[in-house]
């Protein structure tokens, strides 16, 4: 196949399918924890510190990555004070990172396609020093969510149990805070600051209607996700579209198409049921 | 030995006192019911028995060792009051739950599969619940969720076992089924429980021994000797605290 050919679409692949498995990975704990807009806030943060890292002389990604770490333990340290008000602290840091980076990108002369490609990524011109970060940074991600994995999962159901049995909650959301803010940044390369939450919730959202347990579904999310990064990619190739809208269209059309199948199964199951009480009732 | 022993708790939010100087111990194998009126502090209690609220003043004892130090040995299986709520859409399986209670207890159990896989079968057919094991928790009545939340505490082998509220919320026979439950536990496999409860008539029935608190610690003792007690004198303990 033509599309195979081109180094910058193998770059392209290997980095979003990357991103594809970690994001709904980390999505999968952030919708049961119901911070499902965590991943939208600390895109405003990574966008401040992209603008911020620019001025300042950084490379933009350490920049941006430097300031969303340092936005998502700010998320959970007002997350711990205020465990009532919780979202309304996510919220302040939301439009903090916001206001920021309209400050900073007027402050600096950062050239408009740059902050365009920041925004809504930029796939098609991912470097191999890209890919390798990528690489890493999911690798990280992936081996702190196995060790993690049960305690994440027991914490997502009840922190007050994982606390009776001496577990280090503190030490652990602030863990999966800033692994947040890492799937965040790496997403960002691939489908935009404006789009990165959507690659982490839209496909557990998919997976969520399969009805299945918390490894399946988690699984599920995973296909779901690493197949709109394929036919994203794909269709934004043949079509000239832009590749991160694209990605998660085809994610919200995955999540459609099951609804509507799970819509007709209940309709099927309920019609089965009038007509055996029906023939009950003969 | 898992001897609970509380001296001279207290505890207050800001000025207000929630425990005043409670001193109680609770000896191994006993079946303690909690009971008294809303805002009387019982959950508070619960609470800092489990290790989760520090009191103002006054120490806690598991087994000789202060509770901070107890707490991470699996010795405590705790069963959170309102849980329904953090299982509505929760997508994890009944099994997934159960072999969650292992992640809290012994870490060999875990380690090896086959162990892990015979510990959460046998604790889903301890709690009833062996029929719902692909079922999803969220999906499940009130009842069933709290005798999933059970079997997830029990896959720890815990030799203390601390509920709030277990039947807040179920039906009458649900609830019967969980005190059965609790009776069954406490009898055959020696675990000692605390219980907070509203419903003072069947938590007495079931329970060894009562503590009826109202901020300070109106009784303690038998359960027969609660009961023995006259009506109306239990009524001022237990709306009055005097």
């Amino acid at each position: 196949m033509e599309f195979f050919q081109y180094d910058f679409i193998q770059r392209a692949l290997l980095a979003g399918l990357i991103t594809g498995i970690v994001c709904p990975l980390i999505g999968s704990f952030v919708v049961v924890r119901r911070q499902s807009l965590i991943g939208d806030g600390l895109g405003h943060i990574a966008f401040a510190g992209v603008t911020g890292g620019y001025m300042v002389g950084l490379y933009p990604v350490v920049g941006a990555l430097i300031l969303t770490i340092a936005g998502a333990v700010g998320i959970e340290l007002v997350r711990r004070r205020h465990t009532e008000f919780a979202d309304m602290g996510l919220a302040i840091f939301f439009y903090a990172g916001a206001a920021m980076a309209i400050i900073f990108s007027t402050m600096t002369r950062m050239p408009s396609t740059g902050l365009l490609s920041f925004l809504f990524g930029s796939i098609i011109t991912v470097s191999l020093t890209d890919v390798i970060t990528i690489a890493g940074a999911g690798t990280l991600v992936l081996v702190i969510v196995y060790f993690l994995f049960d305690k994440l999962m027991l914490m997502s159901l009840d922190e007050d149990i994982a606390n009776v049995a001496g577990i280090n909650t503190g030490m652990i959301n602030m863990l999966f805070s800033i692994l947040t803010a890492l799937v965040v940044v790496v997403g960002m390369t691939i489908v935009g600051i404006l789009l990165v939450s959507a690659l982490m919730i839209v496909p557990v959202a998919t997976a969520h209607l399969l009805r299945v347990g918390f490894k399946a579904t988690m699984g599920w999310a995973v296909i779901f996700s690493m197949l709109s990064v394929f036919i994203g990619l794909t269709s934004s190739f043949y079509l000239d579209i832009a590749p991160g809208g694209t990605i998660v269209m085809t994610a919200i059309l995955l999540y459609i198409i099951m609804t509507i199948i799970r819509q007709c199964i209940a309709f099927k199951e309920r019609r089965k049921e009038q007509i055996l009480s029906s023939f009950g009732d003969e | 030995m898992c001897e609970v022993k509380l001296s001279d708790i207290h505890f207050s939010y800001n000025t207000n006192v929630a425990i005043d100087n409670i001193s109680l111990t609770i000896s191994q194998g006993d079946f303690v019911a909690v009971v008294g009126p809303n805002g009387a502090g019982k959950s508070t209690m619960l609470k800092i028995i489990a290790g989760l609220i520090k009191p103002t003043r006054g120490q806690v004892q598991i087994g000789g060792k202060d509770i901070f130090t107890a707490k991470g040995h699996g010795l405590i299986g705790y069963v959170p009051q309102n849980y329904g709520k953090n299982a509505q859409g929760f997508p994890a399986t009944v099994k997934e739950v159960v072999a969650l209670g292992l992640t809290l207890g012994a870490v060999a159990a875990k380690k090896n599969h086959q162990a892990a896989n015979h510990i959460t079968n046998h604790m889903m057919e301890l709690v009833g619940v062996e029929q719902l094991r692909d079922r999803r928790i969220g999906e499940l009545s009130g009842g069933q969720q709290q005798r999933v939340m059970v079997a997830m505490a029990l896959a720890a082998n815990p030799q203390l076992l601390l509920l709030d509220e277990p039947t807040s919320g179920i039906d009458y026979e649900a609830s019967a089924r969980i005190y059965e439950l609790l009776g069954t536990l406490n009898k055959n496999l020696g675990i000692t429980i605390v219980m907070v409860s509203h419903d003072i008539e069947k938590a007495v029935s079931w329970a060894n021994k009562v503590a009826c608190i109202n901020r300070k610690l109106c009784f303690f003792g038998s359960s027969k000797e609660f009961d023995d007690t006259h009506a109306q004198a239990r009524h001022l303990w237990y709306y009055t605290g005097q």
